[in-house]
């Protein structure tokens, strides 16, 4: 202690806070109800005003580019909310049309999209499968009729005909010369006929030679004719093709249109249905013979079984409709979440069957995405399921941007496969689509994709808390009755209630707060309503809700006891007690999932000549992070500002965060390092029994910092395990006093005197508190009073400073 | 009414091949009643003398059915041709024969078609062959060895130019003659399943019709069988025959000495059983 002998002692100290500003309770009078069963639910949403008013402009601004994306920490009831509005105005709106597939009948492969009035697209594709079933009735028995069989009969007779009387022409001409007309294997012959005989090569030899040279001519004559003739077929059976044709052509269109007449009657009102219907009957009359095929054995009539399995042949598919969006059931606009919103979840696909080991497509194969089914409506998907999905972001930002949903396999697009595909009609698109996601995602999406903004121009920024108002409180009970009637659990009793406002509070990190963390709060009342019915109670008590929030912590806290334990056995090394040159004691927070602890560390300082720099090891070997390091560079400025700005700095010290092995992070242990290194400075020993917390600027003026209650708790823990000796205390900033919701046993120990919570709010009182004695304020001139700690640094730093200059000067400045 | 006959045993069918798609056919329907009724079948190929004579002739040239061109031919050429044409004939006999487990033989023979076929009808019960074969019949539907054999068999003719169908129907022309009672039991051993049997009447007037149709009845129903009856009116035969022809795998009996063979022959597509 001779060090500090010749310091003036402290006469006027900081004096600790007083028990009530360190909880701030909520007192369960300020209540008018018993139990929360008695009270109203709410209506509104609680403390999040500013995004139920950028949710409900998002709703109602019809314009292009105005979609929503609303932001929070996980748990605050964003999907809830903006569900529920848009599900009350989706209630209000007109359902979305229907949307369906045909096929195009000129280029298969681009089908067309029909757009109809909700529910007509169903009724549209029964009746396809209908007029295709009447068809596989009506055609072949139109075809079977007696009518058709003799018209075609004479068409069929007239050609017959038309080749025996030129061949009996010929014929006749042939035994008119005395010469008949035969039939050899190959083809045709002419021979010289007597007496119903072909005169052989003997007594043809033996006719005169005139007559001879006549036969000879005849059929050379004979057999050109004939081959005329022949030449003349195929054109004549051309014509008789053509004319069957007609008549097919004319039966099916009899029967054909008579089964379309109906269905266009009935979609009179449907341009675009009755185009189709027209497309249809032009290509049924065209393929007519599809419908021609009776099996070996069958009637003529076909039977209704197979009528009706004919719309499912493979030759009829091109007739089917696909109903892609069908709000036959909805009421209202559509509400669409999408879960997994992959590419082709969202944009829709085209699927393939294998069919004889090749893969094959048509329109029926055509699948929705969750863009066709939201069309007209709402479509909800979380922005980080979106974003880590290749190119489903793109996909949905290229839907929106063109207002129309083209389906594209990914494939297709990366040119990956080249199987025969579709390249079905877009379809328009209208559609406010609604992201969730979390703060992070948003500005770095504002920050990195220049479309987003124009695409999604209006952002609901949710509330992590809410002020700790009087409304504010009332509103909060009401919301954990709702909840709690929503989630069917026991009423909770006014003194509950106040316990889960303070222990909401505590969550924040601020007395003045309440979280609005709904997922956390409903937690809490589903585990403060098992403990009560655990014991049979008809109401949940704060006692309930306290032993929730004890099994909660008791449930987490492994690491804590076992860092606690460590401290208790001396492995790691935390003094609670006495006094130490350049040593004190820094608080720091580890934080897992929901549950935060403190751990004091010890922070020490050395000091030596040298150039002028603190060293931080933390930063030297790459564990420090670059707020730490800030926080030490502070320190120098600081430092250098007060002490030496008239003379060069020449000190050179070393700041280290004891048994610490992994990163340090933040700088709200500045404050601590500053201790330790003036400490270490003026020689001047610190007491062990308090540790202390806050950052610095380079004033010295002592700043907040976050997890204070943590921080006080964990320092508590390890003196409490060794005893309170009433000396143990922890400084921290002045500007943190409102944050403070500490433990009943933290606030005991100090309502007692056995623990003490100093609001520092510069460096001067903090090392005051530390030491015992004054530091002295700067003269008007920049000296310090005697025997004052400030006096001892600046002393020590000018000692310094000089012997650097004589080591300068005898070295020659090198 | 005359007792009734006693019908001859079928057991040899004569089917004359061409190597023409009507004799297929022919082959296939003599094949299928030889399997019924145990029977042997005797393919006969008749190179034809004519066209062998035709061939020898300075200036023989045949005109190609197809193309209509003109070639010379020569008589070895026109042996070889006829050669291949009793191979195939013969390849197409087999084939059918062989899977039924048929008796069967092949014959060729050389000279007049008609007449040779004509000959070789003695040695057997029925006669099967095609409407029409490769000579050219101008003005009819049936070739002029058909019309040769169905007027000069001393035997049965089937002719056909479509394969009989597997459930095919039967037809009859019952004129109330001995010869027409005949060609009714023939076509109701012929007939496949109950009710299959259709009675066609020809007469001038209803009430000659219902005559018919009463002794008909009575007949069949000595052998516990039943027909159904349709009236042919003398004065619009033809285009009652055309209905007819709309099932065209029916098969039509009727006796050979019938006034309507020719009618039957020329105007329907069904097969016809010419019964003697």
């Amino acid at each position: 202690m001779k060090n500090k002998s010749s310091l003036t002692p402290l006469k006027k100290t900081v004096r600790p806070l007083q028990p009530k500003q360190l909880y701030h309770r909520c007192d369960p009078a300020q209540f008018k109800f018993k139990t929360t069963a008695e009270l109203e639910d709410v209506s509104e949403v609680v403390g999040q005003a500013r995004a139920v008013g950028a949710v409900r402009f998002g709703i109602g601004m019809r314009r292009a580019g105005y979609n929503l994306f609303a932001f929070g920490p996980a748990g605050v009831g964003k999907h809830t909310l903006v569900r529920g509005f848009i599900e009350k105005q989706a209630a209000d709106e007109a359902t979305a049309s229907d949307w369906c597939y045909v096929n195009n009948f000129d280029q298969p492969h681009k089908p067309h999209a029909l757009q109809l009035p909700p529910g007509q697209a169903v009724a549209l594709s029964h009746d396809m499968e209908q007029l295709v079933e009447d068809l596989g009735s009506a055609i072949p028995a139109a075809f079977e009729s007696e009518d058709y069989r003799t018209r075609k009969q004479v068409i069929e007779n007239a050609l017959k005909d038309r080749q025996e009387s030129a061949f009996g022409a010929l014929q006749h001409g042939a035994e008119a010369r005395g010469i008949a007309l035969l039939r050899t294997p190959e083809g045709f012959a002419f021979g010289p006929l007597r007496a119903a005989k072909v005169l052989g090569p003997d007594e043809f030899d033996k006719l005169p030679v005139e007559e001879r040279q006549r036969i000879e001519k005849d059929v050379a004559e004979l057999e050109e004719q004939l081959r005329a003739l022949l030449r003349q077929f195929p054109q004549w059976e051309k014509e008789t093709r053509q004319k069957i044709k007609a008549l097919n052509r004319e039966m099916a269109i009899y029967v054909v249109e008579h089964a379309a007449d109906s269905l266009r009657q009935k979609y009179v009102a449907l341009p675009a249905v009755v185009e189709y219907l027209n497309a249809v009957q032009q290509d049924v009359i065209v393929n007519v013979h599809d419908f021609l095929h009776p099996q070996e054995g069958e009637s003529a009539i076909v039977d209704v079984a197979r009528a009706h399995n004919l719309a499912n042949a493979p030759a009829f598919r091109r007739y089917r409709v696909n109903v892609l969006v069908n709000s036959d059931a909805a009421h209202g606009a559509p509400v669409v979440y999408e879960d997994n919103p992959t590419y082709s979840n969202l944009i829709g696909r085209v699927e393939y069957i294998a069919q004889m080991g090749t893969l094959v497509t048509d329109f029926n194969l055509i699948k929705p995405g969750a863009l066709h089914k939201a069309c007209g409506g709402y479509l909800l998907i979380d922005a980080h399921k979106l974003l880590i999905q290749p190119f489903a972001w793109e996909g949905l930002k290229r839907a929106l941007r063109a207002s129309r949903i083209d389906i594209e396999s990914l494939g297709q697009m990366l040119s990956l496969v080249s199987t025969v595909s579709l390249e079905p009609q877009p379809i328009p698109l209208a559609v406010k689509v609604v992201l969730l996601g979390e703060p992070l995602l948003y500005y770095l999406l504002s920050q990195y994709d220049s479309e987003f903004p124009e695409l999604f121009k209006v952002a609901a920024d949710f509330n992590e808390d809410m002020p700790r108002t009087s409304d504010n409180l009332l509103l909060y009970a009401r919301l954990i009755g709702s909840l709690a009637r929503r989630e069917a659990l026991l009423p909770f009793t006014r003194d509950a209630v106040a316990r889960i406002i303070e222990h909401s509070a505590r969550m924040t990190g601020d007395a003045e707060k309440l979280s609005a963390h709904m997922g956390d709060l409903a937690d809490l009342l589903r585990e403060a309503d098992y403990w009560a019915l655990q014991v049979g109670q008809k109401t949940v008590d704060a006692e309930d809700v306290q032993r929730a929030i004890d099994a909660r912590i008791y449930r987490s806290d492994r690491l804590r006891e076992l860092v606690h334990e460590e401290i208790q056995r001396g492995t790691l090394l935390i003094d609670s007690e006495g006094e130490k040159v350049g040593q004190v004691n820094g608080l720091s927070v580890l934080s897992m999932n929901h549950f935060a602890f403190g751990r004091p560390s010890r922070i020490t300082a050395r000091v030596w000549l040298g150039k002028g720099d603190v060293v931080d090891i933390e930063r030297e070997v790459e564990l420090g992070g670059p707020i730490h390091s800030k926080g030490v560079m502070i320190l120098t400025a600081f430092l250098g500002g007060r002490y030496a700005a008239e003379y060069p700095l020449t000190l050179s010290a070393s700041l280290v965060f004891e048994q610490s092995y992994g990163p340090v992070e933040g700088d709200s242990a500045s404050s601590a390092e500053l201790y330790a290194l003036l400490s270490a400075l003026a020689d001047v020993p610190l007491k062990q029994s308090l540790a202390v917390t806050g950052s610095v600027n380079q004033h010295g003026i002592v700043q907040p910092i976050g997890g204070v209650n943590e921080k006080i708790e964990g320092f508590f823990d390890v003196c409490r395990a060794r005893g309170l000796t009433g000396e143990q205390g922890v400084l921290i900033p002045a500007s943190n006093v409102k944050h403070l919701m500490l433990r009943h046993d933290v606030v005991e120990a100090a309502a007692a005197g056995k623990f003490h919570i100093y609001p520092v709010e510069t460096i001067d009182h903090g090392m005051e508190l530390l030491t015992g004695v004054r530091m002295g304020a700067r003269y008007k001139n920049g000296g310090y009073p005697e025997n004052t700690l400030n006096r001892r640094v600046a002393e020590r730093l000018a000692a310094l400073s000089e012997k650097k200059q004589v080591m300068l000067a005898l070295t020659g400045g090198e | 009414m005359s007792l009734p006959p006693v019908e001859p045993p079928l057991r040899r069918i004569l089917v004359v091949l061409d190597a023409s798609s009507h004799s297929l056919v022919a082959l296939q329907s003599a094949a299928d009643l030889a399997a019924k009724v145990g029977a042997d079948l005797l393919g006969l190929f008749v190179e034809d003398a004519n066209l062998l004579q035709w061939a020898g002739l300075p200036f023989a040239r045949e005109v190609g059915g197809v193309a209509g061109v003109a070639r010379r031919l020569d008589s070895p050429a026109m042996e070889r041709s006829l050669k291949v044409q009793a191979q195939r004939s013969r390849l197409a006999l087999a084939a059918i024969a062989e899977p039924w487990r048929l008796r069967w033989t092949f014959r060729v023979v050389r000279g007049n078609v008609a007449e040779e076929v004509l000959a070789a009808a003695h040695e057997v019960d029925l006669v099967c062959l095609g409407k029409m074969g490769r000579q050219p019949s101008i003005g009819s539907r049936l070739g002029p060895v058909a019309r040769s054999v169905a007027a000069g068999a001393p035997r049965s003719v089937l002719l056909t130019k479509h394969a009989i169908a597997a459930r095919h129907g039967v037809g009859v022309l019952y004129e109330g003659t001995q010869a027409a009672v005949k060609a009714l039991w023939a076509a109701a051993k012929l007939t496949r399943e109950e009710g299959g049997l259709t009675v066609l009447i020809p007469a001038a007037n209803g009430a000659a019709a219902q005559l018919l149709e009463d002794e008909a009845t009575q007949l069949l129903r000595s052998r516990g069988l039943s027909a159904r009856y349709r009236w042919l009116d003398s004065s619009k035969t033809e285009a009652q025959l055309h209905l007819l022809q709309q099932d065209r795998d029916s098969l039509v009996v009727a006796s050979a000495d019938s006034p309507l063979v020719c009618m039957l022959l020329e105007e329907l597509d069904s097969p016809v059983l010419l019964v003697r």
